[in-house]
């Protein structure tokens, strides 16, 4: 009864700010931009005009209500209605329109003494001192020709020893022009290899990926992306001797810069009860078995004891026509209760759309990724937040479309041809990399915060306890959205932007604990 | 006598001035641009190609900086920085963009001597849309109309839509 008649009240509390009046930049606009643009609209940060005060942002007030109204901007693919992951990037239609109002009145400043605070920037590293700090061996530099580059660096890590890994963190040497970067361990010496054979350029070129193979794949890099850390016992292994590789995706740009980028490596404090491991699919044949095996060898999943994909199914070769539009239904079988951390989809540019959801023996459906319109550009790796439990028995499925036809402006055949799969900008693929743990009882009432340890704390009072005067501090703040002037970070449990029902069960579970 | 000098004088300066710059520059390529915009960023290079193919005594390019933050100090930089072989001029005011009708940055318009548009709009199709850039560019309008123009030739006017950053209108913006 208690619960029920506070979220009625909640929800009250949500719709009671009445908004009538003529937005203005002080009290309305400044909040939303300083809060969901200026983290990469700034001074050296990829974001190409600075969005740091009224006058900077009102220069581009037309510009900025077109791509929030198109949703270019802020940039986030997956579909947040879907399925819930960390460090979404959207805005609420209220935020939208509020932009809008306010253009369409003149984009008056307002009172200047409402302006929204601006949020604190770090400008080292985000989660403190690493314990390991892996640079690049020089500066590489771009061609400056207008045209995307993809360079793999190969960094040895000199470990002497396998180290538990809690959290990594790439730093981009030049902000500007890294677009986005994946992070591997190879221990094979291939990428070693590859470099030495164009002894001409530092590093070495690859479009589709590391071009050789890794037993680990760490989170990667896109901008204003927060690093991942595993929660407590969860987390990687960076084996000894084993070499970095990162690949750099350089956004096409007229000149050319230089970068000299590094990654921060957080090892564990406490040590790890449950590795994470990798299951992955890529149609190369019908039955999926051969390819199966090939990406166990290649993601090391056989270090993990073995992989919980029973067998990948496609329900046809991997070969996408010219001129047509084609999709491909792809189903993976699940032998294990496991539980899911993270999602990372992978096409080039004939991608048009990408759903992936499980169903479990009883027909229950957990969504795991819509995206709608597919940009390689902002391939990215999105953390649950919370682990997804997929159950003994179920199958994950990938729905994918390719649009191999003109009307595909990125096609990067003109005239169309047919293609499959493979690793260059003119090939295709498919492919899915989630992490995974073995499920435990509880897995999904744990949500995977951003906050170094994986804590997250419903002691909003800070009296010691969670108490009941949390639980109201809670509900007050029921309903608000990351851009309300009243959002405070501390209670959007799962830190997407947006304090509902999602946070209301961590809170929920936590209160009970 | 002495008038009808000063007369005579006058009349062949005028013809002077009038041939000359019928002469020298009777197309010019006005191009908007922003100094923030990545999209007019990107065609700097484009640019730069098409002022070495084409540009002659009677085709000039003249760069406009719309913004309303535009100065001649990043006006200067971004030229300098771009290498931008062209004349570059601010218009925080709009009146260029008032006169010639651009909303865009990037966006092209050729004028005649009477400051009469031929051309007004994209440079090419490089960008089907914001942050979707063809692999393939297929069609090359600028340079179209710059090789008829070449070839002696007054194309018919021709309006694309340009793709990049709207020029932010101030006609309406409530200042206080
Ligand atoms: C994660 C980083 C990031 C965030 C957050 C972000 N932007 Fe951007 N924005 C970019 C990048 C990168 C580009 C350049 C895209 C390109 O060059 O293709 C861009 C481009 C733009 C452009 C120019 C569009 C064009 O291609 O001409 C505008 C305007 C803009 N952003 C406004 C915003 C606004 C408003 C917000 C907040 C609601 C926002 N951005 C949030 C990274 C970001």
């Amino acid at each position: 009864m208690r619960p029920l008649s506070l979220s009625i009240l909640a929800i009250l509390l949500a719709f009671a700010s009445p908004r009538a009046e003529t937005p203005t930049f002080g009290k309305d606009v400044s909040s939303i931009i300083y809060n969901n643009c200026t983290s990469c609209h700034r001074d050296g940060e990829i974001g190409p005009m600075p969005l740091t005060n009224y006058s900077e942002i009102a220069a581009y007030a037309d510009m900025i209500k077109y791509v929030t109204e198109t949703q270019y901007m802020p940039p986030w693919k997956p579909d947040y209605n879907y399925s819930q992951h960390i460090g979404a990037r959207t805005l609420t239609k209220t935020e939208i329109n509020t932009i809008s109002n306010w253009v369409n009145a003149g984009f008056p400043q307002g009172d200047i003494a409402l302006e929204a605070p601006m949020p604190e920037f770090p400008t080292g590293s985000v989660l403190g001192t690493p314990d390991l700090v892996l640079t690049m061996a020089e500066p590489f530099t771009i061609r400056g020709d207008n045209v995307d580059q993809y360079q793999v660096f190969v960094i040895p890590t000199h470990l002497t020893e396998d180290r538990e890994i809690e959290a990594v963190e790439f730093r981009p040497g030049n902000r500007r022009i890294v677009h986005h970067a994946l992070i591997g361990a190879d221990i094979t010496g291939t990428a070693r290899q590859r470099d030495l054979e164009t002894p001409e350029e530092y590093g070495y070129e690859s479009f589709g990926a590391f071009g050789a193979p890794t037993t680990v794949v760490l989170p990667g890099y896109t901008p204003g992306a927060k690093p991942s850390i595993y929660p407590k016992g969860v987390g990687h292994i960076l084996p000894k001797n084993s070499d970095l590789l990162i690949q750099v995706h350089y956004a096409p740009w007229p000149l050319a810069e230089s970068d000299q980028s590094s990654i921060n490596i957080f090892f564990k404090k406490e040590p790890i009860e449950r590795e994470v491991g990798f299951i992955s699919f890529a149609p190369l044949t019908t039955d999926g078995e051969t390819l199966s095996r090939i990406f166990r060898v290649l993601l090391g999943e056989e270090r993990h004891g073995g992989t919980p994909v029973e067998k990948i199914r496609i329900d046809k070769l991997f070969v996408i026509p010219k001129d047509q539009i084609t999709t491909f239904r792809t189903t993976l079988f699940i032998d294990r209760d496991i539980s899911l951390l993270s999602i990372y989809p992978h096409m080039h540019l004939l991608g048009k759309y990408w759903e992936v959801y499980a169903t479990d023996p009883q027909g229950n459906r957990t969504n795991l990724l819509r995206i709608e319109d597919w940009d390689f550009n902002w391939q990215g790796n999105y953390t649950f937040t919370q682990y997804q439990k997929i159950a003994a028995g179920s199958q994950i499925h990938a729905i994918t479309t390719y649009d191999n036809t003109t009307n595909n402006p990125v096609n990067p055949n003109y005239p169309p041809r047919n293609l499959t799969w493979g690793d260059k900008t003119t090939d295709e693929m498919l492919l899915v990399v989630m992490e995974y743990i073995p499920y435990r009882q509880g897995d999904e009432n744990i949500a995977l915060t951003v906050g170094r340890g994986g804590e997250i704390s419903i002691d909003f009072n800070g009296n010691g306890q969670r108490d009941f005067a949390d639980f109201l501090l809670f509900i007050q703040n029921f309903g608000l959205n990351r851009g309300d002037t009243s959002y405070q970070r501390h209670f959007d449990l799962n830190g997407d932007g947006h304090i509902n029902f999602t946070d209301f069960i961590i809170f929920a579970n936590q209160y009970a604990e | 006598m002495h008038k009808v000098i000063a007369k005579i004088f006058w009349i062949a300066a005028a013809l002077f001035l009038l041939s000359g710059t019928g002469l020298c520059t009777p197309y010019k390529i006005y191009i908007f641009m922003g100094e923030t915009c990545p999209v007019s960023r990107h065609y700097t290079l484009t640019l730069k190609k098409l002022h070495t193919e084409y540009a002659s005594e009677k085709l000039e390019f003249i760069g406009i900086f719309p913004n309303r933050l535009s100065t001649p100090a990043t006006i200067a930089a971004f030229k300098e920085k771009y290498a931008l072989p062209f004349t570059c001029i601010g218009d925080s005011t709009h009146t260029w963009v008032n006169r010639l009708g651009a909303t865009i940055t990037p966006e092209v318009v050729v004028a005649d001597t009477s400051n009469t548009a031929i051309y007004r709009g994209r440079i090419d199709n490089t960008f089907a849309d914001l942050g979707k850039r063809r692999r393939v560019i297929t069609e090359r309008d600028l340079a179209n109309v710059l090789n008829s123009l070449k070839d002696e030739k007054t194309p018919a006017f021709r309006q694309t839509q340009a793709i990049g950053c709207i020029i932010t209108s101030w006609q309406n913006a409530k200042q206080e």
